[in-house]
C-alpha cells in the first residue's frame, strides 16, 4: 500500500504543481475513495502533505521577491484562527456535510483550472492604513493593498477551509489577494504560498492534540507529494502547463463528482 | 532582502531535519521517530514567524513583532 500511496501522492503533487492549483485538494478524496482512510486521517495526513509543499514552494519563491511579507503577516492573524477553527469542529460536523463541503470546492477549483488565471482588474482606491505600511514596489513601481479588511475577514473563512478539508485553499486565497486586494498575481501566488504554510501548520497541530496524524499514513504521502511538487515547480517552463491544467481539472472534476455520489449515497 | 534570505534558509533547514527523522523512522519502522519528524515540519513555519519577530524587533518595528508573535501565541494556545 505505502508504494502505491507514494506514487499516487507523487502524481499529485506533480500535476497539482504544474496545473498550478496544488495537490493537497486531491489528496484527501484519493485517500478516503482509493485507500478507504477515515475522513479525518485524511485531513490531517493532507495538511502534513500542504506544509511540505508550502515551504518547499515559498523557500523557492521568496529567493525571487515577490512575496509580500508584511501583508502575509497581517492576513495570517485572520487564517490561522480560522485554520484553528475548522480544525477544532471539523469532528463535531457530520462526515457527509464535510464531504459535500469538499465536493463545492472541487467544483470551484476545477472551474478556476478550466477558465484558466484570472485576467488582472483595475482596482479601486480603498488603500490600506498608512501606518501599516503595506505599500510595495513591483518591476519598479510602488504599488498600494486595496481592500484590506475586507481581504483580512475572507482570508478567516479561507483558513476555517483549509482546517476543516485539510486543503491549502490556495486558489481561494490567489483569488481574495488578486481580484480584492489589487495584488499583481506572481506577488498574490507567492504571498498566498507563504500564508499557506503556517495555516495547514496551525490547523495540524489541532489535529495532532486530538491523535489523528497517523505517522504510516504521512510517511508515503509526504515524500511523494514533497518530490512531485518539487518536480513540477522544475518541469513547469518546459511542459505545455494549459493541457495538463485541463487534465488535472477534469480529475478534479470527476473526484467533486464521485464525493457528490458518496454523500448522496 | 534580508529577511527573505534569513526566512529561506529557516525554510529550508526545517525541511530538511523533518526529513532526517521521517527517513529513519521510515527505515527503521519507529513511529516515534517518524513523529518527531512531523513535529519538525509542523514547527517550521512556526519558527519562520519567530525569527521575523526577532529581526522585527532588531529593526524597532515593534507593531510587526506584535503582528508575528501574535500568530505563534495563537497556535500554541489555542
Amino acid at each position: 500500500m505505502s508504494l502505491i500511496l507514494f506514487i499516487v501522492s507523487f502524481l499529485a503533487g506533480l500535476l497539482g504543481s504544474l496545473s498550478g492549483l496544488g495537490g493537497g485538494v486531491v489528496i484527501v478524496p484519493l485517500l478516503v475513495y482509493g485507500f478507504g482512510v477515515d475522513l479525518l486521517h485524511a485531513v490531517a495526513a493532507s495538511l502534513v502533505a500542504v506544509v511540505a509543499t508550502s515551504l518547499t514552494t515559498t523557500a523557492n519563491l521568496l529567493s525571487r521577491g515577490f512575496t509580500h511579507l508584511r501583508l502575509c503577516f497581517v492576513l495570517e492573524t485572520a487564517a490561522v484562527p480560522g485554520a484553528i477553527f475548522g480544525a477544532k469542529i471539523a469532528p463535531s460536523i457530520p462526515t457527509h456535510w464535510i464531504a459535500l463541503l469538499f465536493a463545492l470546492v472541487l467544483f470551484y477549483v476545477a472551474i478556476v483550472g478550466f477558465r484558466g488565471p484570472p485576467k488582472p482588474i483595475k482596482v479601486t482606491n480603498h488603500t490600506s492604513p498608512a501606518w501599516l505600511d503595506l505599500s510595495y514596489t513591483y518591476l519598479g513601481k510602488k504599488e498600494e493593498v486595496h481592500r484590506l479588511f475586507g481581504g483580512w475577514l475572507l482570508m478567516g473563512g479561507g483558513g476555517i477551509l483549509s482546517g476543516l478539508l485539510g486543503i491549502g485553499s490556495g486558489s481561494i486565497n490567489v483569488l481574495i489577494l488578486e481580484r480584492l486586494m489589487g495584488l499583481p498575481l506572481p506577488v498574490a501566488t507567492a504571498t498566498s504560498s507563504a500564508m499557506i504554510g503556517m495555516m495547514a501548520s496551525a490547523a495540524g497541530w489541532t489535529y495532532w492534540q486530538r491523535h489523528l496524524m497517523d505517522p504510516q499514513l504521512i510517511l508515503p504521502l509526504f515524500p511523494g507529494v514533497f518530490c512531485g511538487a518539487w518536480l513540477g515547480t522544475y518541469l513547469i517552463s518546459r511542459l505545455q502547463v494549459k493541457t495538463i491544467r485541463i487534465v488535472f481539472s477534469s480529475l478534479v472534476l470527476l473526484m467533486g463528482i464521485r464525493m457528490l455520489v458518496g454523500v448522496i449515497a | 532582502m534580508k529577511m527573505e534570505r534569513l526566512l529561506e534558509y529557516i525554510l529550508r533547514l526545517g525541511l530538511a531535519l523533518s526529513l532526517i527523522p521521517l527517513i529513519i523512522g521510515g527505515i527503521s519502522g519507529s513511529i516515534p521517530w517518524q513523529e518527531f519528524g512531523i513535529l519538525i515540519l509542523l514547527l517550521t513555519p512556526l519558527l519562520r514567524n519567530l525569527a521575523s519577530a526577532i529581526l522585527y524587533i532588531y529593526n524597532k518595528n515593534y507593531l510587526f513583532t506584535f503582528i508575528t508573535l501574535i500568530t505563534v501565541l495563537i497556535i500554541l494556545f489555542a
